[in-house]
C-alpha cells in the first residue's frame, strides 16, 4: 500500500537536523508514527513541572516560545521556528519539564514518539551528538545560533538564569599537545610553534608530570639558564593543576585564582593519573564571557565579514533582552547599544573601504533617525548619509562615482547584518543623500529657509545626525552652518505643525486609538510625537550636542524652568514607551510598533494611558511657542 | 425490545453489520476524508482513489490513515464493480467506523459512497458529517458563497501538498480542520 502522507512529512523533515542524518526510508518509518498537533496563539504545550510527554516536537509552522519563570517573572529562553526541535528532555532525563512551551502564534507541531525515534539515536552517532548538543547547548553563544539552529534544553542554564554566564560549560582545547619527559626543549618548542599553542603537557608513563608554557621558555631558556638541547622536564612547571571534564566557568576561575596558574589540565576523573582530555587557558575564560559589551566591541574590531558582524548583532540582541527584562535603566541600555551599533557600522564602513581602496577625498558618514539619537534597540531601519569634501569640477565625477560605490557596498553589508532599508530611502546610497559639503550646507539652508517645499520629505530626521566615520571637521562645519542661520521662525513653525499633525494616542473617550486588529501603534501614536517635539524645542532653545530625546527633555527642563515639570515627565514617558516597544519587539522578533493592548495588565494599561497625557501638555507648549497658522 | 429492527438487515454483508454495530457507542474520533472521483454524478461516476486520516483529541494520527489507489483503466472498462473496488469500499467502511467525517463538499462524497453501498446490498452512510467549506463560510460569516478547496487551504496558511494524492489532500483537510475548530469553538 502506498503511503504518501508519510512521504510528505518525511520530505519536510529531511531538511532539518537531526533528521537530515537519516535516510529517506528511515524517515518514512518515523513519519508514519508522527502525530500532528495544533496550538492556538498563547496556548501552551507543556508547562514547568508537567510530567514528561512521550514525544518530542518539531515545529512545522508558527513560532513556539520556551520560557522559564525566574524571580516570579517569565523569562524567554528561546524561540523555535520552522524545523526547530524542542522538548528533548525525555531522552536524557526522567524528571519533569523545566520550561514552558507556549505558541507565540498559531502553530502546527509534529510530535515524534520517543520510542520510535530511540533506535535511530542509538544506531546513528551523529543523531545522538546532535541531540546531546541541542540539549546541553547554551543559547548565549550567538555564532552557534546561526550555524546550527540549536534549541537549548539545559537544566543548569535554567536554574541559574540570573548568572547564566557563570554556570555555562566551557569551550576549551580538547587536543592538547603532549610530549614525553625526555624530549629536548628544542623539539618541544618546534612542536608548540607548529601547533600554534602556548603550552604543552609533559608526561612520564602515562601520567602528567608537568606543563611547559611560553613563560617557561622565556624565563628558563632565553635567559640562558638551560640549553635548548637539555630535556624538557628540566624547565617544566609542576605539579599541574588538574580538573574534571565538565567544569563550569565559575569553578575554573576559582581554581585558577586559588592556585595562581593560567592553565588547567582536564583529565578523565580530575586527577593527574588518568587520560588527559584537554587544557583550559585563561583565554577560554575570557571568551566564555564573550557576551559582555566590552568584549563585543573588541570582537567587532576583529571581524572581517558581514556574517561575523551579524553574529555580534545577535549577541547584542541577547544583551538587550536580558537587560530590559532585568530592569536595568533604559537610558543605560540605549547608551551601550548605541555604542555597539556605532562600532558595527564603523566596522562595516572599514570593510567596504578595504574592498574598494582608500577614498579620493576626506568624507564623513552620518547616522540619522533613531540611531542618530542613539535610541535604537531593535533591528529597525537604519538611515544614514554621506558628506565629502568639495572637489574641482574635473574630479567631481570620479569622486562621485567612488562614493556611490562605497555607499552601495556599505548598505549591502548593513543589510546583511540585518538592518532594513529605510522605506523613504534615507540612506547614503540614494544619490540625493551622498553629496559634497557645500551641497549639504545648501541643502540644510534650504530646509530651514524654505520649509515645506518638499512636502512629503521627512527632512526633520536629518537634524538628528550622529557622526560615525571619517573627517570630524565636516560634522562641526554642518552644525555651525545650521546654528548660524539667523531667522529660523518659519522653519520652527513648519516643524511645529508637523509635530502636531501626528495621530492622537487616545480618543475622545480616553480609550486607546487602536488599529483595526486591536493593537496600538505605539511608534506613530506616541514615540514619533515625543521625538518630534523634543527635537523642535531643543532646536528652539539652541541645545547643541544632545541628540537623545531623553537628554533633550532633561536639558529642556533646565533651560525652560517654567515648564520643567512637563519636560521631566516627558523624559520618563519616553523611556516608558520605548521600553514597552522594545519588549514587544524582542518578544515577536519585529520592530515592536504594534503593542497588543489586550495582553497588557490592567495597571500597565492605566499607567500608559495616564502617561500619554503628557503629549497634550507638550502640544500646548508648542502651540504657545510657535505661530502655527502659517502652514495650517 | 427494538432488537428485531437490527435483524431486518440479516442479509447485509458482514462488513456492514460490523459497521452498524459500531454505532452502539458514541465516538470522539474524526476522520478527514478525500475521494478522487471521475465526476460528481453519483449514478455514473466512480471512485478512483481514497485518502483518509484520523484525528483524535485534536491530534492528527498519521499511523491511523488509509490510502487506496484503484486502477482507473480497469474501472472504466468494467461496468460492474471490480473486486478491488469492493475491497476498497469495505476497508474504507471499516476504517471510518462511527467517526465524524470531515471533507470538502463532503455530501458529494457521501452520495457516491451510498451508491456503491447500494450496489453492495448495504444501507446508507450513518456518520455525522462536517464540511470545511461550510465551516469556512461560518468563520468569515459569508455562508452563501462557494469556496474552492485550494482557496480554503490558502486562507488558513496550509500549504497545498507537493505530491497530489488523495491521502495528502485528506491530510491537508485534517490540518485545516484543526485550525478551524478553535475559531468555531468546537471541542
Amino acid at each position: 500500500m502506498k503511503d504518501s502522507i508519510s512521504e510528505t512529512v518525511a520530505n519536510f523533515l529531511k531538511d532539518f537536523k537531526p533528521f537530515s542524518f537519516l535516510n529517506f526510508e528511515e524517515l518514512k518509518v518515523i513519519a508514519k508514527k508522527i502525530r500532528v498537533i495544533h496550538l492556538n496563539k498563547n496556548e501552551s504545550l507543556f508547562k514547568i513541572n508537567d510530567s514528561l510527554h512521550d514525544y518530542f516536537y518539531v515545529v512545522n509552522s508558527g513560532v513556539v516560545h520556551l520560557t522559564v519563570i525566574s524571580d516570579a517573572e517569565e523569562t524567554l529562553l528561546n524561540k523555535c521556528y520552522i524545523g526547530d526541535v524542542f522538548g528533548l528532555r525525555p531522552f536524557f532525563a526522567k524528571n519533569n519539564y523545566q520550561m514552558t512551551a507556549k505558541a507565540n502564534e498559531e502553530s502546527m507541531l509534529y510530535a515524534v514518539p520517543i520510542d520510535v525515534f530511540k533506535p535511530f539515536v542509538s544506531q546513528n552517532s551523529e543523531v545522538l551528538n546532535f541531540l546531546l548538543q541541542s540539549f546541553a547547548q547554551n543559547s548565549t553563544n550567538p555564532t552557534d545560533k546561526i550555524n546550527q539552529e540549536l534549541i537549548s534544553d539545559s537544566v543548569q542554564f535554567i536554574e541559574f538564569q540570573n548568572d547564566l554566564s557563570f554556570f555555562q560549560t566551557l569551550n576549551y582545547n580538547r587536543k592538547p599537545l603532549i610530549v614525553e619527559h625526555n624530549q629536548t626543549i628544542r623539539e618541544v618548542a618546534i612542536a608548540m610553534s607548529d601547533n600554534l599553542l602556548d603550552n604543552a603537557f609533559v608526561k612520564e608513563t602515562d601520567t602528567v608530570i608537568g606543563i611547559v608554557t611560553d613563560a617557561d621558555f622565556r624565563l628558563k631558556v632565553a635567559t640562558g639558564k638551560h640549553a635548548i638541547h637539555s630535556h624538557i622536564d628540566k624547565i617544566m612547571t609542576y605539579p599541574v593543576i588538574t580538573v574534571t571534564e565538565n567544569i563550569s566557568l565559575a569553578e575554573a576561575q576559582l581554581v585558577m585564582l586559588s592556585h595562581k596558574v593560567h592553565h588547567l589540565c582536564v583529565t578523565l576523573d580530575g586527577t593527574a593519573h588518568t587520560e588527559i582530555k584537554g587544557v583550559i587557558t585563561q583565554n577560554d575564560l575570557v571568551e566564555a564571557q564573550a557576551n559582555s559589551p566590552g568584549v563585543l566591541l573588541k570582537e567587532i574590531k576583529r571581524s572581517g565579514t558581514a556574517q561575523q558582524l551579524k553574529s555580534i548583532r545577535y549577541a547584542l540582541a541577547d544583551i538587550i533582552q536580558q537587560a530590559v527584562t532585568k530592569n536595568i535603566p533604559l537610558q543605560h541600555i540605549f547608551n551601550v547599544s548605541g555604542e555597539i551599533t556605532l562600532s558595527i557600522i564603523r566596522r562595516s564602513i572599514e570593510i567596504a573601504i578595504l574592498e574598494l581602496g582608500s577614498p579620493p577625498v576626506p568624507f564623513a558618514f552620518f547616522s540619522i533617525g533613531s540611531q542618530g539619537r542613539k535610541e535604537q534597540l531593535l533591528l529597525t531601519d537604519y538611515d544614514n548619509f554621506l558628506v565629502y569634501h568639495d572637489v574641482d569640477i574635473q574630479k567631481n565625477r570620479i569622486v562621485k562615482d567612488y562614493f556611490s560605490q562605497l555607499t552601495k557596498r556599505i548598505n549591502e553589508i548593513l543589510e546583511k547584518i540585518g538592518y532594513k532599508h529605510c522605506e523613504y530611502n534615507h540612506n547614503a546610497h540614494n544619490l540625493q543623500w551622498c553629496k559634497s559639503l557645500s551641497e549639504w550646507i545648501k541643502q540644510y539652508e534650504n530646509w530651514i529657509n524654505t520649509p515645506g517645499e518638499y512636502t512629503n520629505e521627512h527632512c526633520s530626521i536629518f537634524f538628528d545626525f550622529e557622526f560615525v566615520y571619517g573627517d570630524q571637521n565636516i560634522e562641526s562645519e554642518i552644525t555651525e552652518a545650521i546654528f548660524s542661520i539667523k531667522n529660523k521662525t518659519l522653519f520652527f513653525d513648519y516643524l511645529g505643525n508637523d509635530a502636531l499633525r501626528k495621530p492622537a494616542p487616545l480618543n475622545f473617550f480616553k480609550k486607546f486609538n487602536e488599529e483595526d486588529n486591536g493593537t496600538f501603534n505605539i511608534k506613530a501614536k506616541a514615540i514619533d510625537q515625543l521625538v518630534d517635539i523634543g527635537r523642535l524645542l531643543a532646536f528652539h532653545h539652541g541645545l547643541k550636542g544632545v541628540n537623545n530625546s531623553f537628554y533633550r527633555y532633561k536639558e529642556l527642563a533646565i533651560k525652560d524652568a517654567d515648564n520643567a515639570e512637563i519636560y521631566l515627565n516627558a523624559a520618563d514617558v519616553f523611556l516608558q514607551v520605548s521600553r514597552l516597544r522594545t519588549l514587544e519587539g524582542l518578544k515577536n522578533d519585529n520592530i515592536g510598533i504594534f503593542i497588543d493592548i489586550e495582553n497588557l495588565s490592567k495597571s500597565d494599561k492605566e499607567k500608559l494611558k495616564e502617561s500619554l497625557h503628557v503629549l497634550k501638555d507638550l502640544e500646548e507648549i508648542v502651540k504657545d511657542t510657535f505661530q502655527l497658522t502659517q502652514f495650517s | 425490545m427494538l432488537d428485531w429492527l437490527k435483524n431486518i438487515g440479516k442479509d447485509y454483508p458482514d462488513f456492514w453489520k460490523d459497521y452498524v454495530f459500531k454505532f452502539e457507542h458514541p465516538s470522539h474520533r474524526k476522520v478527514a476524508l478525500y475521494l478522487e472521483t471521475t465526476g460528481i454524478n453519483p449514478s455514473k461516476d466512480r471512485i478512483i482513489s481514497i485518502g483518509a486520516v484520523a484525528i483524535e483529541n485534536g491530534q492528527i494520527l498519521l499511523e491511523d490513515s488509509l490510502e487506496i489507489e484503484l486502477d482507473k483503466k480497469e474501472i472504466l472498462e468494467n461496468k460492474d464493480l471490480t473486486y478491488s473496488e469492493i475491497k476498497a469500499i469495505e476497508s474504507l467502511i471499516n476504517f471510518i467506523g462511527n467517526a465524524t467525517l470531515i471533507g470538502h463538499r463532503i455530501h458529494y462524497d457521501i452520495e457516491i459512497l451510498n451508491e456503491y453501498l447500494h450496489k453492495l446490498q448495504s444501507g446508507r452512510i450513518k456518520n455525522d458529517l462536517l464540511d470545511i467549506e461550510v465551516m469556512h463560510g461560518k468563520i468569515i460569516d459569508q455562508l452563501n458563497k462557494q469556496y474552492p478547496f485550494l482557496e480554503i487551504l490558502n486562507s488558513y496558511k496550509v500549504d497545498a501538498p507537493d505530491i497530489t494524492t488523495s491521502a495528502n489532500y485528506a491530510f491537508s483537510i485534517a490540518m485545516v480542520y484543526l485550525k478551524m475548530k478553535n475559531r468555531l469553538g468546537l471541542k
